[in-house]
């Protein structure tokens, strides 16, 4: 159990605005729950280079595979920068990124939602970067004014490339919105596709134990619901501008409160998916990190050998 | 500048435009899947560069009078295209893809080198920028090389076996694709002197890392890039390639 004198002054310098620092003491409770997020966060980052990956070969444009390929390579760095806070944070646990990494694998810490779901078209690709990026821009404003000081820090260049990566989407968006009918009609499957897991994106309405811990920690800011009304809020002119309609017969703001009526994603599904890896690209991306991380575990124990016999060779 | 001149700038620059195309593809199949975050990051630029340099000597060659970039990648037939059998190769596992890499970023130094000597200024202004980049290229395989082949039993077995599988395909790489005549009147080296200081400067490296020498370079027959005969691997990434573009070529993507 930790001091519950230091715990109560810990709570207090959160309560004045106060930001932690890696090296502050904090209560155990609030070092898991912010493990668990940028954990979480982190592997999220690195899983949803995946789908939009495989597009990167097929590219319709040089133009479009250069800057598709350093937005993949954007959500790689992004991963990487999450797991060295989440990395330090584990120290006490000594737990390093081989064992963060092994949790992917064995099924130990989810990953969001959307990126268990395919993207079989090159309008996946893009309404990725303008749907789910643009809703990763909302819930990563929101951390900005995190009370982990060094997670906010990160979320500030992380939350500045996310929108040219919205960006970029909506230019892809764009194309095909202005082009032939097989381009249309590929973007409204892809909308289609796109639309419902992202209302699973940001939560449940009432939010979890953990959640409502990390808004009373100051870790998060704002509610589920809060994130998706000003998702929808957001994005229903945008896609309506495109000339694309939205695949919700229940959408309606009301006017009085500005808020939208929505019909719920299936919690039940989408939950199970999330927990048991049971998606229908789950498995398969998966297999990629498993590739990466397990099947070349050879290549980090030559550099690792290697940097030793170099340096034991004499005048080293 | 004359009808000649243009047409041998087309022939030289095509291949080297290419290889470094081509070799960009392959290197951006390997997102997501390095060994280690940091080198996947890192890869990433470099295959990245590979592929602004493609675009560069595409605009070039535009210039030149020949189609856009866009339709130079995504519009050309197969046997025009004149990189090397040897970077169309699918990539294989982390040790045949450094020694891939190493051995192509080698013999693209002394490429650079030796183009210094052609007289075209947009092209030695833009030679001047790659090679910069080549430089950290080429240091960042040959560290692959050395931590592979210093790496442990796995790793080097792995690095001498990669090495063998890959020799006898490198030949097409060092062929300028252009006839001896034009060759010499452009400045350039000849091939065979391209082959030789290559096989000295890797020769030198793979003595500092232990590594087997594996004798002469077969000269292959069968395929040659330089000259459209390419192996179906160009075939399968031309067809990845422009998978999408093809739901509607003429339209804005």
């Amino acid at each position: 159990m930790d001091d519950p004198i230091r715990t109560r002054e810990f709570l207090d310098r959160l309560e004045q605005g106060d930001k932690i620092e890696a090296t502050d003491w904090m209560p155990s409770e609030y070092r898991d729950l912010l493990i668990k997020q940028i954990h979480m966060h982190g592997i999220s980052e690195i899983m949803g280079a995946y789908p939009e990956k495989e597009w990167v070969p097929k590219a319709p444009t040089i133009r479009r595979k250069l800057a598709l390929n350093a937005k993949v390579q954007d959500e790689i760095g992004h991963g990487q920068m999450l797991l060295r806070l989440a990395e330090d944070l584990s120290r006490p646990y000594g737990r390093g990124r081989e064992a963060l990494m092994d949790d992917v694998i064995a099924g130990r810490v989810k990953f969001h939602n959307v990126f268990h779901m395919s993207a079989p078209t090159w309008a996946d690709a893009g309404v990725i970067g303008f749907l789910v990026d643009g809703g990763a821009i909302i819930t990563q404003a929101m951390l900005l004014d995190s009370s982990y000081a060094p997670y906010a820090r990160m979320l500030k260049r992380i939350v500045a490339e996310e929108s040219f990566h919205m960006q970029h989407g909506e230019s892809v968006v764009l194309a095909l919105a202005e082009g032939t009918d097989a381009q249309r009609n590929m973007l409204q499957e892809a909308i289609n596709r796109w639309w419902e897991p992202m209302m699973f994106f940001f939560g449940p309405r009432e939010m979890g134990r953990g959640s409502q811990r990390m808004m009373e920690y100051k870790i998060r800011t704002l509610t589920n619901e809060d994130l998706r009304q000003k998702f929808i809020n957001r994005y229903v002119p945008r896609v309506r501008a495109l000339g694309m309609s939205i695949p919700d017969p229940k959408l309606k703001q009301d006017p009085a409160t500005g808020l939208w009526e929505y019909t719920d994603p299936d919690w039940d599904w989408f939950n199970k998916m999330v927990r048991d890896n049971s998606g229908p690209m789950s498995q398969a991306r998966i297999a990629l990190r498993r590739y990466a991380h397990e099947e070349q575990r050879w290549v980090r124990e030559a550099v690792n050998h290697a940097t030793q016999a170099l340096a034991e060779l004499p005048g080293a | 500048m004359d009808h000649e001149t243009r047409e041998a700038l087309i022939r030289l620059i095509t291949p080297i435009a290419d290889d470094e195309w081509i070799v960009g593809h392959r290197g951006s199949e390997w997102l997501g899947l390095a060994p280690e975050l940091e080198e996947d990051l890192a890869f990433s630029s470099i295959h990245q560069d590979e592929m602004g340099h493609a675009l560069y000597l595409y605009e070039l060659l535009h210039d030149l009078g020949e189609p856009d970039p866009d339709a130079l990648v995504y519009a050309r037939p197969v046997a025009s295209w004149r990189n090397a059998c040897f970077v169309e190769a699918a990539n294989g596992d982390w040790a045949a893809t450094v020694v891939r890499r190493y051995f192509y970023e080698m013999f693209d130094r002394l490429r650079l080198e030796a183009l210094a000597h052609v007289d075209f200024t947009p092209l030695a202004h833009g030679l001047k920028k790659i090679q910069r980049e080549e430089a950290f290229h080429l240091k960042h395989f040959a560290l692959w090389m050395e931590m592979l082949a210093q790496g442990g039993d796995e790793a080097r077995r792995r690095v001498i076996d990669a090495v063998a599988a890959v020799w006898p395909t490198l030949s097409d790489l060092f062929d300028w694709g252009l006839r001896d005549d034009v060759q010499a009147q452009l400045g350039l080296p000849p091939a065979l002197a391209l082959k030789d200081a290559w096989v000295r400067e890797v020769r030198a490296q793979f003595q500092d890392w232990q590594l087997p020498w594996p004798g002469e370079i077969p000269t292959t027959m069968e395929h040659n890039g330089r000259a459209g005969r390419h192996t179906p691997a160009l075939d399968d990434i031309l067809t990845t390639m422009r998978a999408v573009r093809v739901i509607a070529p003429e339209s804005a993507w």
